[in-house]
């Protein structure tokens, strides 16, 4: 495998900005299916996924606005991955940033010479990966790679330093990787 | 070989790396086969992700909240509650609705196999909309389960020739469910129907061009399900039930949410 294989480029989903300020009705028409996949993929189930649809239209209803037409997609993933961590933190009442202490070193990505990985995995067990890591990881490699932010933009929806980003999302995979191999 | 580049390579894969890091990563990768292997990996699991599909919500649900606007946190919490005791004595009556209770009808029921099936189509493009305020009421007056076996809602019901219809779906499948007074009149089963077995009871299920029909004889009544692979769905709902059956108090409540569904039923003399 030469080196420029790993490059992977992919065509992006997000639709080109709005020039007007939606309805929050409109938003819930226009962007259920993106909420709740958000949604789904944060919480894992559909009960949970629902409450947080509805939590995120509330606060889209509050938020609107102060929405300034940009990328609504950006936009309702930020609200949506903080009314999901909100939650987490209120349910467990204990600081989430514990797993940045590990050493990079415990979660390493080890070598594997068959590359076997992920080649035919089910949704259903790479959902399920999801689930098995950490609350705040699982924000940042959904926020990358089921809504397709880029670092700076993940950053910022979660306020964290794009350091930390960079970690997160690299030990969330190599988490992944263990769950599905 | 230079320092690995270990946790930039994920940043390294998304193109988030500065233009000067991302070349020295690449200048590893050349000489480094353990590297690239680990690049190798982290973009299949970048990609096993990004291939996740989009998903839909239940049916009707963002018509609800379109119509009621989406609930503050405590209400939902609420709602939770209530769905968490109803699917307890739900999914127990069920047990007892599709494993007998005896009662005292003799009247036949012909498998009118079309007509359920018929009945069931009919019903499914109402389900877009979700269950109605006015719908729900019907169906609170008869009784009938907003959720069966935890995961399938009531998605719409109806009487139709004095016959209670309810259909729920899970999201992915529809099924209908009538109960009809009586016993099943087997001779006029098809030559197509299959006989089973469901919760010890016997049954026979007749495949048609897109759904099952599948009629449960119990004493006094017959149970008709009718929905695409209607055996996952009798295996959803039993797989759901089967550890608590050997519970008596368990058992005593499940008569009484049996009894309550029966009698919303109109199957009791």
């Amino acid at each position: 495998v030469a080196a420029s294989d790993v490059l992977v480029t992919e065509p992006s989903n997000r639709p080109a900005p709005e020039q007007r300020v939606p309805t929050w009705e409109e938003v819930a028409r226009d962007y259920g299916r993106f909420l709740y996949t958000v949604a789904y993929r944060l919480t894992g189930n559909r009960d949970d996924a629902q409450d947080l649809v509805q939590e995120v239209l509330l606060r889209v209803r509050r938020g609107l606005a102060r929405y300034e037409p940009g990328s609504m997609e950006g936009w309702l993933s930020r609200i949506t991955t903080n009314a999901f961590l909100d939650d987490v933190r209120r349910r467990n009442r204990r600081p989430l940033d514990v797993m940045d202490e590990l050493p990079a070193s415990a979660v390493a990505v080890a070598a594997d010479p068959d590359h076997e990985l992920a080649k035919a995995k089910l949704p259903d067990d790479v959902q399920a990966a999801l689930l098995a890591l950490p609350d705040d990881y699982r924000a940042a490699v959904v926020l990358c790679d089921v809504v397709g932010l880029d670092y700076a933009e993940i950053a910022e929806a979660l306020d964290i330093p794009p350091g930390t980003v960079r970690s997160r999302i690299h030990r969330g995979r190599a988490r992944l990787r263990e769950a599905l191999s | 070989v230079s320092e690995h580049p270990s946790d930039r390579l994920s940043a390294y894969v998304d193109g988030a790396l500065p233009l000067d890091e991302a070349a020295e990563v690449a200048e590893h990768l050349e000489r480094c086969p353990d590297c690239r292997g680990d690049a190798t990996t982290i973009a299949e699991l970048r990609s096993a992700v990004r291939g996740l599909p989009l998903l839909d919500p239940p049916l009707g649900f963002l018509d609800a909240v379109l119509t009621a606007g989406p609930l503050p946190h405590a209400a939902r919490l609420r709602r939770q509650r209530v769905t968490a005791a109803a699917l307890a004595a739900v999914a127990v009556g069920w047990v007892l609705v599709l494993g007998g209770v005896r009662l005292d009808r003799v009247s036949l029921v012909r498998p009118t196999i079309g007509d359920f099936a018929s009945a069931h189509a009919a019903a499914i493009p109402t389900l877009v909309s979700g269950v109605g305020p006015a719908d729900e009421q019907r169906a609170r007056g008869y009784g009938v389960p907003t959720e069966l076996a935890g995961t399938y809602r009531l998605a719409g019901f109806r009487v139709v020739d004095g016959r209670p219809q309810a259909v729920y779906t899970n999201g992915d499948r529809a099924v209908s469910v009538f109960s009809v007074p009586g016993r099943l009149d087997t001779g006029a089963m098809p030559d197509t129907a299959r006989q089973v077995r469901v919760n010890g009871q016997p049954a026979w299920q007749v495949p048609t061009g897109d759904a099952d029909v599948v009629f449960v004889q119990q004493p006094g009544a017959v149970v008709v399900l009718v929905g695409a692979a209607t055996s996952e769905v009798l295996g959803d709902v039993a797989a759901e039930l089967r550890p608590e059956v050997g519970d008596p108090s368990l058992l005593d409540r499940l008569d009484d949410a049996a009894r309550g569904l029966l009698d919303a039923f109109a199957l009791r003399g």
